[in-house]
């Protein structure tokens, strides 16, 4: 929490007594940044929202009580300035909670009915049932990997708490288990747990996240990446997306008004839109080979942003880029990211008849002539929430920008490396999808494999059904 | 009404009746879990939970006497975006310079979004005897 990183940094580093003040809204997450944190900072609630509300009723809000003392907040503001720091001011925030402590390895016998409503009424699952990760089906998916079953696969950080969690390769084997993933999974469930990034981070925004799956692999396993590809019908992408959905439940990023927050959600978080890239029927060289990585290599990318607009019924009127500009139009250009998903159909068009030689080639087209109004460009609240601090600063183009009138247009999307093409389709027709998303990183599924990719299937062929 | 045109309110694809390969997906069969339980009998199962690791205790700064004759930051986090969250800082200024005008206030907009850190601002804050800091407001 920001307010609270702040407070520890002026009392810790400074020695500087500093009242923090946060609505009410977010006391669960306070109460956590305490307690893991150690320093019991002197948090002083108003009620909430604070944005947007007129002076009088800002007045009444420091003049009135904290929800959560129900003492006058100026009173409280003062005090936490100057009463003096006690040794009982830890009594009560620092009772270990329930997920810390020893833990055991092995749950209590049960039916499995009771064990499935148990692992839901922790919060371990997202509701639907559940492979229940007996010892037998957590061995047989240690299969999948050479690696240690006590092998630390990464350590990821939470926000609210200000804690760190280690997780070795038999909890990701759990919680592959428990999502219906198979030991041939393994490899891909490592390589995304490796990056330490949840599918749903704390955000009270929609977050939505894309995995993306490039090399051997994708075939050796089964997944999808022609026909219907983002939608539920393969099991290998079924499952592996909603085990990073699993994963980011059993890091803690879904406890209710701790780590989550989101206001609406997002239907994208039970898959995280798990797909592979059609790397046979692309023109282009695979988008993890764009990140630096071998061909012949296998990996998972990750994206994360908001949105998605898809085009429907190809693009007969205008071309491709000029009704992706429309989709473009209606989505912020945060950092210059977006991310295009392209059929093979339109990937090929693009290159054949456009020319577009690489990727690269179309972003850069992208990225120089689509054009926003400056006012609607600052006008979103995300970019002049994000942004406009980085104007303020003088970083080039935000500043300029930031002085043009409302109605001058700019390129907001002025970094085409990170305009991102992805391809993905059955080549049923020519359809694409605009997505808000930003590239967060890639890894190495080969890594984690209990035995290297075959010559076979070296060249991504293997697993494809006989050319008709 | 051209070809392409004429195929897509058809719901096809020139690809498609060009008889293009439209498939890169294979489904594997699919062995079931080993050592499926028997319904209704007891299972042992492990344990998915990960354990987090609780922090050293970390006392807080001494605090002051009082604050007459203190100056004291109100610092705006800047929740919300530029501009939109200091009005309550503005409000708390305005109380003290009525109910304790003994204590000079400041109010500062911390530079950056509001989940970044500010070490200029905490430096210039020490550098001027800044004496204690009213931080927020998040929400």
């Amino acid at each position: 929490m920001a307010v609270a990183a702040c407070s520890r940094t002026l009392e810790q580093e400074y020695g500087i007594p500093t009242a923090p003040v946060s609505t009410f809204e977010f006391a669960n997450v306070v109460a956590g940044d305490r307690r893991f944190h150690g320093i019991p900072l002197r948090f002083i609630y108003t009620p909430h929202p604070v944005v947007g509300m007129p002076p009088s009723v800002l007045r009444g809000y420091i003049e009135g009580k904290d929800p959560a003392t129900q003492r006058t907040v100026v009173d409280e503001v003062v005090e936490a300035l100057t009463k003096p720091v006690t040794e009982d001011e830890f009594v009560g925030d620092f009772t270990p909670p329930s997920r810390a402590g020893v833990r055991q390895a092995l749950l209590e016998p049960d039916t499995e009915d009771n064990l499935q409503r148990l692992f839901y009424e922790r919060g371990w699952t997202d509701g639907l049932p559940i492979i229940l990760p007996t010892e037998e089906r957590v061995a047989a998916m240690l299969s999948g990997t050479n690696r240690a079953p006590d092998e630390v696969v990464g350590e990821i950080f939470l926000h609210d708490t200000q804690e760190y969690l280690s997780f070795t390769v038999e909890m990701v084997a759990i919680v592959g288990v428990m999502a219906g993933a198979r030991a041939e999974h393994l490899p891909v469930l490592l390589a995304i747990a490796s990056t330490g990034q949840p599918s749903i981070p704390g955000s009270t925004t929609p977050f939505a996240c894309m995995l993306v799956v490039n090399g051997p692999i994708r075939n050796e396993i089964g997944m999808n990446s022609g026909v219907g590809a983002f939608s539920p019908r393969n099991l290998a992408n079924s499952v592996i997306g909603r085990a990073w959905t699993l994963l980011t439940i059993n890091w803690g990023y879904m406890r209710l008004k701790k780590q989550f927050w989101t206001s609406q959600g997002n239907p994208i978080g039970y898959n995280n839109m798990c797909v592979a890239e059609n790397e046979e029927r692309s023109p282009w060289e695979p988008f993890h080979v764009q990140k630096g990585f071998q061909a012949a290599e296998s990996t998972v990318s990750l994206f994360r942003g908001w949105s998605f607009v898809n085009n429907v019924v190809g693009s007969s009127h205008r071309t491709v880029g000029e009704d992706m500009f429309i989709q473009l139009g209606a989505l912020p250009g945060l950092y210059s990211a977006a991310t295009l998903i392209l059929d093979p159909l339109v990937a090929r068009h693009l290159k054949e008849n456009e020319g577009y030689r690489t990727k690269l080639d179309f972003s850069r087209w992208i990225s120089q002539n689509f054009k926003m109004p400056a006012g609607q460009f600052w006008g979103t609240d995300l970019i002049h929430m994000m942004m406009a601090p980085l104007a303020e600063q003088g970083v080039e183009p935000y500043a300029s920008w930031k002085k043009l009138p409302a109605d001058t247009l700019i390129a907001p999307y002025d970094k085409p490396e990170n305009i991102n093409i992805v391809v993905v389709g059955g080549e049923t027709s020519p359809m694409w999808k605009v997505a808000d998303f930003a590239y967060s990183m890639s890894a190495s599924v080969d890594k984690w494999r209990a035995k290297p990719a075959t010559d076979e299937c070296a060249d991504g062929s293997c697993g494809l059904p006989d050319e008709p | 009404m051209d070809r392409r045109k004429m195929l897509a309110l058809l719901g096809a694809s020139p690809a498609l009746v060009a008889g293009m390969p439209t498939h890169a997906e294979t489904l594997p069969e699919v062995a079931p879990h080993p050592a499926t339980p028997v319904l209704g009998g007891p299972i042992t199962v492990l344990n998915p939970a990960v354990t987090p690791k609780l922090a050293e205790r970390v006392p807080l700064a001494p605090r002051l006497n009082s604050l007459d004759g203190k100056t004291i930051y109100l610092v705006d986090t800047d929740w919300g975006g530029m501009g939109q969250n200091d009005g309550i800082l503005q409000e708390m200024q305005a109380w003290f310079a009525q109910h304790m005008p003994g204590v000079k206030t400041i109010i500062k907009i911390k530079k950056g979004n509001f989940v970044t850190d500010d070490p200029g601002l905490w430096k210039e804050i020490a550098e001027s005897k800044g004496n204690g800091v009213v931080l927020g407001v998040a929400g």
